[in-house]
């Protein structure tokens, strides 16, 4: 389970990325962070994940305390920042072996693990070579595998299908359904609001540092009283604003 | 605005590090740059003394010409071999050659932006040797007014000509081979080829003083009228004219040749622009092309893969093979470690050898082993601190450091690794150094031996004080990973403190030889201090200090 409770954020002291942020995001559940450009979601993933630290407020993934605890918290989370330019310079293979060592993965697992992933995105070809020779689609699978190695309780993803093929795109849903139906928490950021509409549980919309939605699609669809469209909705929520 | 001007802005402001977020860090930054403009300051006194010193003498015999001519062609052949790489890096393999080849740029544009931007730079470089040169030359001289209207002329337009040869040979390597597809392999044999060019040049220039009969010099002193800085000036070519403006300095003669020169300057930016427009989208067109051909795992790898192994070790396995992999990385914090030996051997077999004999009987029989200890530490100050492995251990990260805040491992875990990696790379170098030096002299194992364990806390310091100095100073932002070591003030910072250091040690060994064992024991004793201080901030606030990083 991820809580953050009344998180602020800003930067230099003047811009609030982030403003008074409560939400929670259940395990077993797939939550939808969906926002215009600039909306604050990566600065909130950012915080989820320590890379930023926020300037007050609180964030618990599973009980713990980020802040008390951070490696116990991190060792929980699987991460896919949205750029996947990480490491170019290891073979694909060397990154999986760094993160399995990382997230302390042990032997006769990870072993098992990296077959299975990379079979199935179709990257057992490609272990040998250098990051830096793949194709964007191809970075961003290698971060995802190496994401997923620990099999970790809480999935934090941003924007995670941007350059992935449609047959590594259906299989990533697919695998996120799967393991929220196992119990896991996903929570993941994403502009495509045809697949936050298919696959979210719920969707959490953020404009301007606020939340200005956290619910199902069916209680969006009360909250405006019409059979619209997310895009739409999505839309005159973040234009009133 | 004319494109040229409005990409030379724009490449300029992107070169400069954009100041710190908060008011703190700027202040912090800034004096940072402070420290580090002074510390050059001994320098280039140091420089400026020399000259002065040189003057008269020279002068009593007319002579004084060649302090200019040796001067100026230094200046340039400087620039000329680090030129090459240099232009390589910033015109071919800078991550926004990607981003202006699709917009509407003529080639001559954008070579010319970045060849403007190179020049600026080089300005810099030329703060510390032309500089002081040619205004204590002015000083010395009594120069007038125009002395220095032509020097700042000769300033100004004296880089030019070797940062266009060496971006033509720049030019014509990336497009007329196709190394430009294996960018990191090519920049690694640029690198090493370039140390041995740089070696080859000072090699070379001691055989042709060594070859040069005596009766030469002897002829050239008594013409007198500076026939020496006519020698000096064949060096490097095109420098002649500039030497001539500044010696007739009184005269319209010298403007004439400052004249000349400025001519010949813009000629060789005219060939640069014809060649550049011909040439520079051959070799930038494909440059981020990665040639890489399938390969999976056989099953011995995969069963290699699945040994797990701990976090440090990982981290430490990862530092190695991005260093070892990264081009501008290894050769300033891998290479780096081990250029010592293989100097001492092109200046031990380039020598006189009548004059290494006499200095093995000197290190055989005059020299004790403390006074040798005491000098072995001041070299592995020296040595240590050259390298930028540790000062450079957070900004290598660059725009990727945001991995180190979320990845499971503590950060002094994260911070020991580097540390880890800058040791053993600094120890491996000495070793290496010891073991030629060992060869060289006929130094006795034993002696060898004491040497290494003694200059263990002094190859310690620059490593423990460069991650010091990087932890609050990191250059995170940049779009070449040539600026994150070549433009780190920690680096250059971290490299005048050893200096100074290791200076002072094998001063005291000079100084002190006849006083025992003390100077060298107090030497171990006060670094050994020195060290666990530095430690101990690293593992109680270093954490703190990297969280405080904004990623």
């Amino acid at each position: 389970m991820i809580e953050l409770v009344q998180v602020n954020k800003s930067y230099s002291g003047k811009v609030k990325a982030v403003d008074d942020l409560t939400l929670t995001v259940p395990a077993g559940e797939i939550v939808g962070f969906l926002g215009p450009n600039g909306a604050g979601k990566t600065t909130t993933l950012k915080m989820l994940t320590g890379i930023l630290n926020p300037d007050s407020g609180s964030i618990r993934i599973n009980g713990l305390e980020l802040h008390r605890e951070p490696i116990r918290v991190k060792e929980q989370i699987g991460f896919v920042p949205d750029s996947p330019d990480i490491f170019l310079r290891l073979k694909g293979i060397e990154y999986l072996r760094f993160m399995a060592d990382l997230y302390r993965v042990g032997g006769a697992e990870r072993r098992q693990r990296i077959e299975e992933y990379t079979a199935r995105f179709e990257m057992a070809e490609v272990l040998g070579n250098k990051i830096q020779s793949y194709s964007h689609g191809m970075r961003q699978k290698i971060v995802l595998i190496g994401a997923l190695l620990h099999d970790p309780a809480v999935w934090i993803l941003d924007e995670p299908l941007t350059g992935l093929d449609p047959k590594s795109s259906f299989l990533l849903k697919e695998i996120l359904r799967s393991e929220a139906g196992k119990g896991k928490t996903v929570f993941f950021s994403t502009h495509v609001l045809d697949v936050a509409e298919r696959l979210c549980d719920r969707v959490a919309i953020i404009h301007k540092g606020r939340l200005l939605f956290d619910g199902t699609i069916a209680a969006m669809r009360d909250h405006f009283k019409a059979d619209e469209s997310l895009e739409k909705m999505f839309l005159e929520m973040t234009e009133d604003e | 605005m004319n494109r040229y001007l409005a990409l030379s802005r724009i490449l300029l402001k992107s070169s400069i590090t954009p100041p710190a977020s908060g008011r703190h860090e700027r202040t912090k930054t800034a004096l940072l740059m402070l420290f580090v403009a002074v510390s050059m300051l001994p320098l280039v006194a140091a420089l400026a003394l020399t000259v002065s010193k040189l003057y008269d003498p020279l002068a009593a015999i007319g002579q004084q010409g060649v302090l200019l001519g040796f001067g100026c062609a230094i200046s340039g052949l400087i620039i000329f071999i680090f030129g090459i790489f240099y232009t390589i890096n910033v015109y071919y393999f800078a991550q926004d050659v990607e981003f202006l080849l699709p917009l509407p740029l003529k080639a001559g544009e954008i070579l010319g932006a970045k060849f403007t931007i190179t020049l600026l730079f080089e300005y810099l470089t030329q703060l510390l040797i032309l500089a002081p040169l040619l205004v204590t030359f002015g000083i010395r001289s009594g120069a007038g007014l125009s002395y220095y209207l032509l020097a700042a002329g000769v300033y100004l337009s004296l880089p030019v000509i070797p940062l266009v040869l060496a971006s033509l040979l720049a030019m014509a390597l990336m497009s007329y081979s196709s190394i430009a597809s294996h960018k990191d392999r090519f920049r690694i044999w640029a690198g090493g080829l370039g140390l041995i060019a740089a070696l080859g040049v000072q090699f070379a220039m001691q055989k042709v003083m060594a070859g040069r009969k005596p009766e030469d010099f002897v002829r050239l002193l008594q013409e007198g009228k500076n026939s020496l800085a006519d020698w000096a000036v064949q060096l490097f070519p095109g420098v002649r004219l500039a030497v001539k403006a500044l010696l007739q300095q009184g005269a319209a003669a010298g403007w004439l040749n400052l004249v000349l020169f400025l001519l010949l300057t813009g000629l060789f930016i005219l060939i640069l622009r014809l060649a550049g427009g011909a040439l520079y989208f051959r070799g930038a067109v494909g440059g981020s092309e990665s040639y890489a051909a399938h390969r999976a795992l056989n099953a011995a790898e995969m069963a290699e893969a699945g040994r797990s192994g701990g976090q440090l070790g990982a981290l430490i396995l990862k530092e190695i093979r991005l260093l070892v992999r990264t081009p501008a990385f290894f050769m300033n914090c891998v290479l780096v470690n081990f250029i010592w030996p293989v100097m001492i051997l092109f200046v031990m077999t380039s020598g006189e050898q009548e004059d290494i004999e006499g200095l093995r009987r000197l290190v055989g029989s005059n020299v004790s082993l403390a006074t040798l200890l005491l000098a072995g530490i001041g070299a592995a100050l020296l040595v240590a601190g050259v390298s930028g492995a540790s000062a450079s251990g957070i900004s290598r990260e660059g725009s990727q450091f945001f991995t180190s805040k979320y990845l499971p491992a503590p950060y002094l875990t994260q911070l020991k690794a580097k540390m880890t990696v800058a040791f053993l790379l600094a120890l491996a170098g000495f070793a290496l150094l010891l073991g030629v030096l060992a060869v060289l002299f006929q130094l006795p194992a034993a002696a060898i031996g004491l040497l290494l364990l003694a200059t263990l806390p002094a190859i310690a310091f620059p490593v423990l004080a460069g991650m010091l100095l990087d932890v609050h100073f990191p250059k995170l932002v940049w779009d070449n990973e040539y600026r994150a070591v070549k433009q780190n003030m920690s680096i250059v910072l971290l490299m005048v403190i050893s200096g100074l250091a290791g200076a002072a040690c094998i001063w005291m060994a000079l100084r002190y030889s006849a006083a025992g064992w003390t100077p060298a024991v107090t030497a171990v004793l006060l670094l050994m201090a020195v060290d666990a201080g530095l430690y101990f901030m690293l593992a109680k606030k270093g954490a703190d200090w990297l969280a405080a990083i904004s990623a």
